[in-house]
């Protein structure tokens, strides 16, 4: 049949991108190989006509992402997505197949960090991978870069999922009570945004509230994902982490509450208020994965920032060289959510990299964080950038956030 | 009855002495007597009372007249206008009348009576009432075809209770019985109401028109009509569809005397066909949206897959395009400054740069396959749309001469996304088949329930192997004596025994939720036995494969 990983671009001494391509019709091979090489000679293109090939391919050769298609001949595609999650867990999984069938795409994005839907412009293709490899080797911790790449699903509080699946099962709901219900579990939240931003429903990377993403999906979808979820969620993180997964949601409902209130007071737009909110469901999702991958390292930051009287994102620094904002901006980025979310959430802690000149998003994510966290039952230290909310004429200290906003 | 009915009540004493007898005896010899004996008040002719033997030969099941029972309830058909315009005027003008009378039970059953016919005025001919005597004639009692008890009670039986119509008719096409039943259809209570009318009096004039004239063929010819199936509308306006059977009624030596039949309802007989129709109709097109909604999908992947790389390799056309032509000018302008002798090692130079940073070869090699796979995939987009346009040909409902041969490489190469990850298709087409009547539509259907049913079990065979090796599906076409036939072959799991008999039924199944409502082959059968007047048998062995052939009538 057709030659074994085939290299096809010229060798190039500054390769720093290694992909590997696996589809059954060669054509469609050479033909994303060439277009991918007039975009970028750092990107190595290898070729494999088959699940099996790619595999054969990886025991030998390092790779840093890999494209499948889903109907081949022999191992499906979704298969080798699985196997390449458990064997080589660093690689990147991107699906491109031209399948038409919902339910199918439905299944391979849980696999898959984003499926493109044939056919699939070489240039955005590129500018997805190049950027999920960016944004991956941001990560400097290599146990929560790995967990990142290999993350399917988060985990979700199962009381929850049952009152979510005993909703959906009532056919007198109504969408806005299924969407309310929704958002108070923030991993479900991230599951249906990354259905919905997908490239097989043309709307990737626009899709940035849960409830465009109802309407988008359809309540039938929205179903199947949550009796998946309910089966596949990971588990809660582990004791010693000291993350308490009931708190984190409750904190990240009141962070979105808090936001849509005070939104409206900071001459915000709704558009920009719908996308601070959705970030402010998603914002703490770093410390989930700082606590499921290195539970005894997050535990180590917490306790550092209760002795050293220093926020806990900076002590995450200290032991992971990123905090969580980053680790959970890089999540969602893989996951191809919108880039307006995606920002919100990174720089939540340190709004002047935004470079926000009027009231936005991220100003909006970080006061409504702040607020949020006044009666926590843990305290840590929590401050807000002066600096910024001044430059922006906002009050600067918490005290005059609460009096402002009261 | 030879008494004069104007003989004073006395009885006759010795030496012809007239003398006067208890007018209690008068009245018990009545009751008693073996004869009937009826009394009638004018001018209405009701019914007073009537002795013991008139209720037993006007009545038999139930020993009572029927409370309003009139005198003329009590003629026979055939008489009724002789009564009217004969014997009741002379009775008036006479005091009496005598001879032979046709007698009617309640059941409306006839017999022949020699009867006296006498009236009696009291007191000045203010009140008058009528007495009817009446005894059954010799040949009554034995030869009437209802003149046995027994049969009577059994014919009684099966009028009375029989939930269809059942009726007898004279000659002239009046009611002579009708069973209770009918009657109930007829809005009448006793069955009895409706002897002596006609279909004319009873029903639309058309429908009773038509029904006259069945009755006079079957009376010329003697031909019974059997299971004739109609629809008739009741006087209460209640539809149905009856099957109406006749024939001739004779009598005991072989002499038409009318007709009788029966109407079965066979209303919900009908109705449930015309539902099992609709639902027929409604599988067939649910069979039909399935199927195209299985194509379009893989339509739509058979169209994207090259739209990818034609996209693709577009781009990378128009992006290799810029450093060529930069390299072409370098190379026209080296030519110029040769021709000319002119900063010839300067164009040179400048050759060098250029390819340096064009990739020549690498593009001489690339391009021309770059076009070849273009072309490929234009040549496969086109191949499937032609199919497409083809396959969903408008408005071929109606039978045409088709070329299937053709039909088949089409919904061959359409339902590729349904067999190309499994199987590798093969054809063995006789080129000179003629074209065959059918409806295009519906042949295209019946060809891709097959391929992809043989896909299907492909698919499983190599599921249960983990066989890697394609299977094989092969789809030959031949010529069979007045036939065409369509065979349809595949190396899959083959048809268990017990999946055997009910392979063509409706919604049979044996594929998981998802992959087929069960109705695929009931509508092949459909269509080719029903529509097509064709016939569909298939040979298997477990493990092996399965063959099924269609074989089409040419003309």
């Amino acid at each position: 049949m057709f030659p074994t990983h085939q290299v096809l671009s010229v060798p190039s001494p500054h390769a720093v991108i290694r992909l590997v391509l696996v589809d059954d019709d060669p054509c469609v091979l050479r033909g994303l190989s060439r277009g991918l090489m007039m975009i970028d000679d750092s990107i190595e293109v290898l070729l494999c006509g088959s699940a099996d090939e790619c595999l054969k391919l990886l025991e030998t050769a390092n790779a840093d992402a890999v494209v499948t298609d889903l109907h081949m001949p022999g191992k499906h595609g979704a298969l080798l997505l699985e196997e390449l999650r458990s064997r080589h867990p660093s690689v990147l999984r991107f699906v491109l197949s031209g399948e038409a069938k919902p339910d199918i795409f439905l299944n391979a994005s849980n696999l898959a960090l984003q499926c493109f839907s044939k056919p699939c412009d070489a240039t955005k293709l590129h500018a997805v991978v190049t950027g999920a490899l960016k944004e991956i080797r941001r990560i400097q911790d290599a146990q929560i870069s790995l967990f990142i790449s290999k993350l399917s699903s988060l985990p979700s509080s199962r009381e929850l999922m049952t009152e979510i699946s005993n909703m959906l099962a009532d056919p007198g709901a109504n969408l806005g009570q299924v969407s309310s219900l929704l958002q108070r579990d923030p991993s479900m939240v991230v599951r249906i945004l990354k259905v919905a931003n997908s490239a097989f429903f043309g709307h990737e990377g626009r899709v940035e509230s849960i409830d465009e993403a109802i309407s988008l999906l359809g309540m039938d979808s929205i179903i199947n994902m949550v009796v998946a979820h309910r089966l596949f969620a990971a588990s809660p993180p582990p004791l010693e982490s000291h993350l308490n997964l009931e708190e984190l949601w409750e904190h990240s409902a009141r962070t979105a509450t808090i936001s849509h209130s005070i939104g409206p007071r900071m001459r915000m737009g709704p558009s920009a208020i719908r996308e601070a909110s959705t970030a402010c469901l998603l914002h703490d999702l770093g410390k989930l994965i700082f606590a499921c991958a290195a539970p005894g390292s997050f535990s180590a930051a917490q306790s550092r920032s209760k002795a050293e009287n220093l926020p806990l994102w900076q002590c995450e620094y200290l032991i992971f060289k990123n905090n969580h904002a980053e680790v959970g901006a890089t999540m969602l980025h893989l996951w191809g959510l919108p880039s307006s979310v995606v920002n919100a959430v990174a720089d939540h802690h340190t709004p002047h990299h935004s470079g926000e000149r009027t009231p936005g998003p991220v100003t909006l994510v970080h006061i409504a964080d702040a607020l949020a966290h006044q009666g926590d039952r843990v305290q840590f230290l929590v401050n807000v950038d002066s600096a910024h909310l001044k430059a922006l004429q906002l009050p600067s200290s918490i005290a005059d956030l609460q009096g402002f906003f009261a | 009855m030879s008494k004069d009915a104007s003989t004073p009540p006395f009885g006759v004493a010795d030496g012809g002495a007239q003398i006067p007898l208890p007018a209690g005896l008068y009245a018990r010899a009545a009751m008693a007597a073996p004869w009937m004996m009826v009394f009638f008040r004018t001018p209405d002719l009701s019914c007073l009372t009537c002795n013991a033997t008139a209720l037993k030969w006007l009545n038999p099941s139930d020993g009572v007249l029927p409370l309003d029972c009139r005198f003329q309830d009590l003629i026979g058909v055939e008489m009724t206008d002789v009564f009217k315009n004969q014997i009741l005027p002379r009775v008036k003008v006479f005091g009496s009348w005598s001879g032979n009378l046709v007698l009617r039970d309640v059941w409306g059953s006839e017999f022949n009576t020699q009867a006296v016919i006498v009236s009696e005025s009291v007191r000045g001919g203010g009140e008058e009432y009528l007495c009817l005597q009446a005894c059954k004639g010799k040949e009554e009692v034995s030869a009437s075809w209802s003149g046995y008890a027994g049969d009577r009670e059994l014919l009684h039986a099966v009028l009375s209770s029989f939930p269809q119509s059942v009726f007898f008719k004279d000659l002239q096409g009046r009611y002579l019985r009708v069973s209770s039943f009918m009657a109930s259809c007829f809005g009448r209570e006793e069955a009895n109401d409706m002897v002596g009318l006609t279909d004319f009096d009873l029903l639309p004039i058309d429908y009773a028109r038509q029904s006259f004239e069945v009755e006079q063929h079957i009376i010329k010819t003697r031909e019974p009509v059997r299971n004739k199936e109609q629809q008739l509308t009741y006087p209460n306006g209640q539809f149905a569809w009856i099957s109406v059977s006749k024939f001739p009624l004779c009598d005991r030596e072989g002499n038409l005397v009318g007709t009788f039949g029966v109407a079965l309802d066979i209303t919900a007989r009908k109705k449930e066909e015309e539902q099992r129709r609709e639902m027929e109709l409604q599988m067939q097109l649910s069979q039909k949206l399935e199927s195209i909604g299985r194509l379009a999908s893989g339509v739509a992947h058979e169209i994207n897959t090259p739209a990818q790389f034609i996209t693709d390799n577009t781009q990378f056309l128009q992006k290799a395009v810029t450093p060529l032509l930069a390299t072409l000018v370098e190379y026209r302008n080296l030519r110029d400054a040769i021709r000319s002798g002119h900063a010839v090692q300067e164009a040179l130079d400048k050759v060098d740069a250029q390819e340096a940073g064009s990739r020549l070869d690498f593009f001489a090699r690339e391009i021309p396959a770059t076009l070849h796979d273009t072309l490929e995939g234009l040549a496969r987009v086109t191949k499937i749309v032609r199919s497409l346009k083809e396959f969903s040909h408008p408005n071929k409902t109606t039978k045409s001469l088709v070329d299937l041969n053709r039909a088949i490489e089409t919904t061959l190469s359409l339902s590729r996304h349904e067999w190309k990850y499994v199987a590798e298709a093969r054809t063995e087409l006789q080129p000179d088949l003629p074209m065959i009547p059918c409806v295009f539509d519906e042949i295209n259907q019946v060809i891709l329930n097959l391929i992809v049913n043989a896909a299907h079990a492909i698919a499983d065979e190599r599921k249960s192997k983990q066989d890697v090796a394609l299977g094989l599906i092969t789809i030959r076409t031949r010529l069979d004596g007045p036939n065409a036939l369509i065979e349809v072959s595949d190396t899959g799991t083959g048809i268990a025994d017990d999946v055997k008999s009910h392979l063509f039924e409706p919604f049979f199944t044996t594929k998981e939720v998802g992959r087929g409502t069960g109705q695929g082959l009931a509508i092949i059968r459909t269509v080719i036995v029903k529509n097509h007047g064709g016939a569909i048998f298939f040979t298997t062995e477990l493990g092996k494969g399965t063959t099924f052939t269609i074989s089409l009538p040419l003309a």
